[in-house]
């Protein structure tokens, strides 16, 4: 049985009065307070989607195209300010101070920031079916993976830079380099799908996990021998 | 002083180190750093000079009736807004349209049209698909060759010597249609109302088509003539002074892979650097007005970028110079294109990024320059006139040695670049004056730190 002692000895296993991690209570709070703009940003890139490209009667290899080259911008919005709030100072000591561990935090933001662009995903891949599209279910998981990936560069480099701002820069460029570069990026090329090639797709989608979990840990690291 | 403290504020971040390191990463993966391998030199005759795109009626209305037509029969048209390919279905009322110009091209009545077209859906649909694309041919298997007078001559293979119906040269040509085939461009259709007719065209299918007027050259590939090839040599000798070519060609890739897009980072992170530091209430009590904090700020984010973009221009333009030593050369074009090309892309970029930050106190400025960047990079290189557009943020120009840098497209269009540049450098003159008025505002306590005005006494 736990007392109180022993909770405040292991902050990381707090619960609610039912014994429950308030995982659906820190998930409501943090989507008001600091996931707001980046779904509507998110929302809008996919209302933009229509004007770029073609999104009706296309075949499954041009398909892929407004999924991996558009659609997968979104992980980068969802997941790189996972780490934000905290950058300030202010905040960051505030909820040091608070029973929950921001480790746990983070996870939960990360895990509601993957929900939400699986979401959005889900309803552009939707959406191009009801316009006869050949969309399978390889190209969402496909475009998944891109977004986990690019959104994981994003996190990491705010993991390790401790802002959000340059965190955006490496998934950004990352994804210019793809235009350039090609399939000479070998497992970590975007765009492959689009060549009929789902290759690459489980690696960047185990990468970008790994990723995740790093800069998460990092940020674990960090504070505790800050 | 001002701008030095804000350069060394700048210069000395993490943020700028990322910047260089991605800035060389870029141009490093796209070649644009080292030219060394791409000697052009005088073209000498009997060699294949690759192909051009020429206005020839001859060769352009019947390649572009085949390709209508067969869209037509699938209504499955090709566009490309803005780059990417985007299939539009016609209804029917706008497929008869579509009809209506096909039968005042060919001189067929639109009812035979129509029939021809159901007929091509059943063979579809039985899989016996004498698909549309097949029934209009030039000259057979040949190959539409230059002459050394500058005719074109289609030759054709052995056994098609004896088609008596094949044209020999450009003058002659004119589509022949295979035995089945009953369209084919009237014969007194004139080019200039062809032209009128597939504009119609581009705009029932709303714009982007190949058939759009200033589109269908696309239509005329035709193999470069020695003479050309020499002409387009001595424009790249004389007028860019060879070291222009590789210059622009290192611009094209540098405004469109990180100048138009990466100083809108450092300028966020400049506007955000004092707020997260807590300092901007000092800043605000200090005596020096807004505009020279904003354009200080600003001039240092500008020079902090350049700086390395100049050195790498240079770094990428002397690679060739010992190629060419003994020519006259420009040692002064990497500059002049890095503050011509380069700089009003960066200035946009880092003055809407101050702006949007200095508003709303949000990275916002990021996804909405992201955005910009984004249609603007996919906009593409269709054809060298959008290349030049007046609204483009990164103006294209993606010729390399193999073209000679296409000098004389560069010269044709050189006053619209002109007044591109000068546009986005007034916008962003523009977007930094907002600036100032929203700093000052910001520093009198006018709009609080969370973008709503206060309603004070005063107003």
């Amino acid at each position: 049985m736990r007392n109180s002692a022993s909770k405040r000895q292991h902050p990381i296993d707090v619960i609610d009065a039912n014994g429950v991690f308030p995982f659906w209570e820190i998930t409501r709070i943090n989507i008001r307070h600091n996931a707001l703009l980046s779904i509507a940003v998110s929302v809008v890139l996919l209302l933009l989607i229509p004007l770029l490209t073609g999104t009706a009667n296309l075949d499954r290899n041009e398909s892929a195209v407004p999924l991996e080259m558009f659609a997968s911008l979104i992980g980068i919005i969802m997941l790189t300010p996972v780490f934000g709030p905290e950058q300030n100072p202010e905040i960051n000591d505030l909820v040091s101070a608070k029973y929950v561990s921001t480790e746990k935090i983070y996870l939960v933001r990360t895990v509601y920031s993957i929900l939400i662009l699986t979401l959005l995903t889900g309803l552009f891949s939707l959406y191009l079916g009801i316009r006869d599209c050949d969309v399978t279910a390889g190209l969402f998981l496909g475009t998944l993976s891109d977004a986990v990936f690019l959104g994981a560069l994003g996190m990491i480099t705010s993991a390790l830079c401790n802002n959000t701002v340059i965190a955006y820069m490496i998934p950004m460029f990352f994804y210019a380099l793809n235009y350039g570069m090609g399939n000479r990026l070998g497992n970590y090329y975007l765009f492959s799908m689009a060549a009929g090639d789902f290759g690459p797709k489980p690696w960047m989608f185990a990468t970008g996990i790994a990723l995740m979990a790093a800069s998460v840990l990092y940020k674990g690291i960090q504070k505790k021998y800050r | 002083m001002l701008f030095l403290q804000e350069l060394k504020k700048t210069v000395f971040s993490v943020a700028y180190a990322v910047f260089v390191i991605v800035t060389i990463l870029s141009l490093y993966s796209q070649g644009a750093l080292d030219f060394g391998d791409s000697r052009i030199t005088m073209p000498r005759p009997g060699e294949n000079y690759g192909t051009t795109q020429k206005e020839i009626p001859e060769i352009i209305m019947p390649a572009a009736l085949e390709e209508l037509w067969g869209e037509f029969c699938e209504n499955n048209y090709r566009t490309y807004p803005i780059g990417f390919i985007k299939h539009v279905k016609l209804s029917d009322r706008e497929q008869q349209q579509v009809a209506e110009i096909l039968s005042e091209i060919t001189g067929v009545s639109k009812e035979e049209i129509l029939r021809m077209r159901q007929d091509y859906a059943a063979h579809a649909g039985t899989g016996n698909n004498n698909g549309a694309n097949t029934d209009f041919v030039i000259g057979g298997d040949g190959n539409i060759q230059a002459g050394s007078d500058g005719s074109y001559v289609i030759s054709l293979p052995e056994n098609d010597t004896d088609n008596a119906q094949v044209p020999k040269d450009v003058n002659d040509l004119s589509i022949t249609a295979a035995p089945e085939t009953l369209l084919s461009v009237r014969g007194d259709m004139a080019y200039s109302r062809f032209r009128i007719l597939m504009q119609q065209v581009d705009d029932i299918l709303g714009s982007g088509s190949s058939y759009a007027a200033d589109s269908l050259i696309g239509f005329g590939v035709v193999p470069l003539t020695y003479e050309e090839a020499v002409q387009r040599y001595n424009a790249f000798i004389d007028s860019d002074k060879i070291t222009g070519g590789y210059a622009r060609l290192f611009s094209d890739y540098a405004v469109a892979m990180t100048m138009s897009i990466l100083p809108v980072f450092l300028a966020v992170l400049m506007c955000t650097k004092d707020r997260r530091s807590k300092m901007s209430e000092l800043i605000y009590t200090r005596n020096v007005s807004a505009l020279k904090v904003i354009l200080s700020r600003y001039l240092a984010v500008i020079t902090a970028v350049m700086i390395p973009i100049i050195l790498l221009a240079y770094i990428s333009n002397a690679s060739v110079w010992g190629q060419y030593s003994g020519s006259e050369m420009d040692y002064l074009a990497p500059l002049k294109y890095a503050l011509g090309w380069i700089m009003p892309s960066a200035m946009i970029s880092a003055a809407l990024g101050m702006c949007l930050t200095e508003l709303t106190n949000t990275p916002i400025a990021i996804a909405v320059q992201g955005f910009w960047w984004l249609f603007d990079v996919n906009a593409g290189i269709r054809s060298v006139a959008s290349s030049y557009a007046l609204f483009r943020l990164a103006p294209r120009h993606n010729a390399g040695a193999m073209s000679c840098f296409r000098t004389q497209d560069y010269l044709d269009n050189f006053r619209r670049l002109v007044t591109n540049r000068l546009l986005f450098a007034v916008l962003s003159i523009l977007f930094i004056a907002i600036t100032v008025i929203i700093y000052e505002a910001r520093r009198r306590g006018s709009i609080n730190e969370k973008f709503s005005f206060k309603k004070t006494a005063s107003n």
